[in-house]
């Protein structure tokens, strides 16, 4: 569970009033423990890391201005910069367009380096590996070509590994609409991945890389 | 017994390990095991949930890079920092106490003099000493006599003085002139005006030796008709 999604608590009026009188510890504190979720969030919305720099900074920078709206009877400091995040997302595919296309070097983070410290071990790439990153990174292109409403969904709930309920809350909704448009991103996803070539194959290769 | 329907409504809660109770989790199987399409259905979804997972790891150590903190954290620095106050605010209410001061003292001071001194409180002046220009020149010595603007036995004591050091029981080396100042030059040297008379009034000046003024006294807050140059 996400521990920004949790339930209301006095701490996080303490903290943005801390905040608002100048403390960077206080502050500090915040980001520690929101950034990670909210600029992977944004980086799997929008596909770009400049973007979701971009976005993970003005959501922060709500709690700094004289602006800030958080109301903590209605949710977390985590699910308030969520929404901003999401408004500041919004912004963005009204002026750029709603999907934004991987560039290459983007695409997938490195992988993370062999434990034997072997520098060269990096350099190989297994069949499995390669067949891996490509259904991977086939997935990664289904999500960012879901409409916007269906994408966060997925994102929040699979990519962020959300509960229903945390992402109602975030989202403002009843955890019956999270379910169900969960199911139709899904399906849909599965459609659009059925609607690449050779699926019988891809899917073969993918039983045998999700084993135990 | 459930149906393919009801077995691909539930079948991403059964993979995410949502709330289902244990009925519906062994009739989902049971269905599966039967049916032949949702099999293949439920094989498909597994590996979509095993990829979103996969992805998800993927990412899992993505941040936003430091600079994005340093610079709210300027911001905030900057946001919560005092705006800086204009020079001119700090130094104009100190001014203006200065001279209300001044005033007051100077009010005090004339009032005090005159009290201490009965009968010889400042009497208007119609100087007729009129000399070219503006300037009624005395006789050069506060003791002199007559009606020259340095009737010194009068005026000693009614002078206001301009500097620390004028002392008005050691007047040699200075000379008292008759001058007509107008009340925006009254005010620049700190002395009250008077509201009710002329632009201009009649006031006698020690000058000292090195020509700086020591000290004045009004002499009439109304210019005689008889000034030259009156303006």
């Amino acid at each position: 569970m996400d521990p920004t999604i949790g339930p209301a608590v006095p701490l996080d009026d303490d903290l943005l009033r801390r905040i608002r009188a100048g403390d960077q510890e206080a502050f500090g504190t915040v980001y520690e423990r929101c950034q990670r979720p909210i600029y992977r969030f944004a980086l799997h919305m929008s596909g770009r890391k400049p973007v979701a720099e971009d976005v993970t900074q003005e959501a922060f920078m709500a709690l700094i201005g004289n602006n800030c709206s958080f109301d903590s009877s209605k949710g977390t400091l985590g699910a308030y910069l969520f929404g901003v995040a999401r408004k500041h997302l919004l912004r963005h595919w009204e002026k750029e367009g709603l999907y934004v296309s991987l560039p290459a070097e983007e695409e997938f983070p490195a992988p993370p380096a062999r434990a034997n410290g072997n520098h060269h071990q990096n350099l190989i790439v297994l069949p499995v590996d390669l067949e891996r990153n490509e259904r991977i990174g086939r997935v990664r292109e289904a999500i960012l070509s879901l409409p916007a409403d269906y994408r966060e969904i997925v994102v929040l709930c699979d990519l962020q590994e959300m509960s229903y309920e945390e992402t109602a809350r975030i989202l403002d909704c009843a955890v019956g609409t999270v379910r169900s448009r969960l199911h139709r991103a899904r399906n849909l996803l599965m459609q659009k991945l059925r609607d690449t070539n050779n699926p019988r194959e891809r899917f073969a290769a993918g039983e045998r890389l999700a084993g135990p | 017994m459930m149906n393919c329907e009801q077995f691909q409504e539930i079948v991403h809660d059964l993979l995410r390990n949502e709330a289902l109770d244990g009925a519906a989790v062994e009739n989902a199987f049971s269905h599966a095991e039967s049916c032949g399409a949702c099999s293949a259905f439920f094989g498909e979804a597994e590996l979509l949930h095993t990829s979103l997972r996969s992805l998800a790891t993927r990412y899992a150590s993505e941040e936003a890079p430091p600079r994005v903190q340093e610079s709210l954290l300027r911001k905030l620095a900057q946001e919560r920092a005092p705006a800086p106050v204009p020079k001119a605010n700090h130094r104009w209410p100190i001014l203006a106490g200065g001279i209300a001061a001044a005033a007051v003292l100077l009010i005090v001071l004339m009032i005090h003099r005159g009290a201490t001194q009965p009968g010889k409180t400042p009497q208007p002046q119609a100087s007729p000493a009129a000399s070219a220009g503006r300037i009624y020149e005395a006789n050069a010595s506060p003791a002199g006599d007559g009606e020259s603007p340095g009737d010194e036995e009068t005026a000693a004591g009614l002078f206001v003085p301009l500097t620390e050091s004028f002392d008005p029981l050691s007047l040699d080396d200075t000379t008292v002139v008759r001058v007509v100042l107008s009340r925006s030059a009254m005010e620049s040297l700190g002395l009250p005006s008077n509201e009710s008379g002329d632009d201009q009034v009649v006031a006698d000046l020690v000058i000292a030796g090195d020509g700086m003024p020591q000290a004045i006294r009004v002499v009439s807050w109304q210019v005689p008709e008889t000034t030259p140059n009156r303006q």
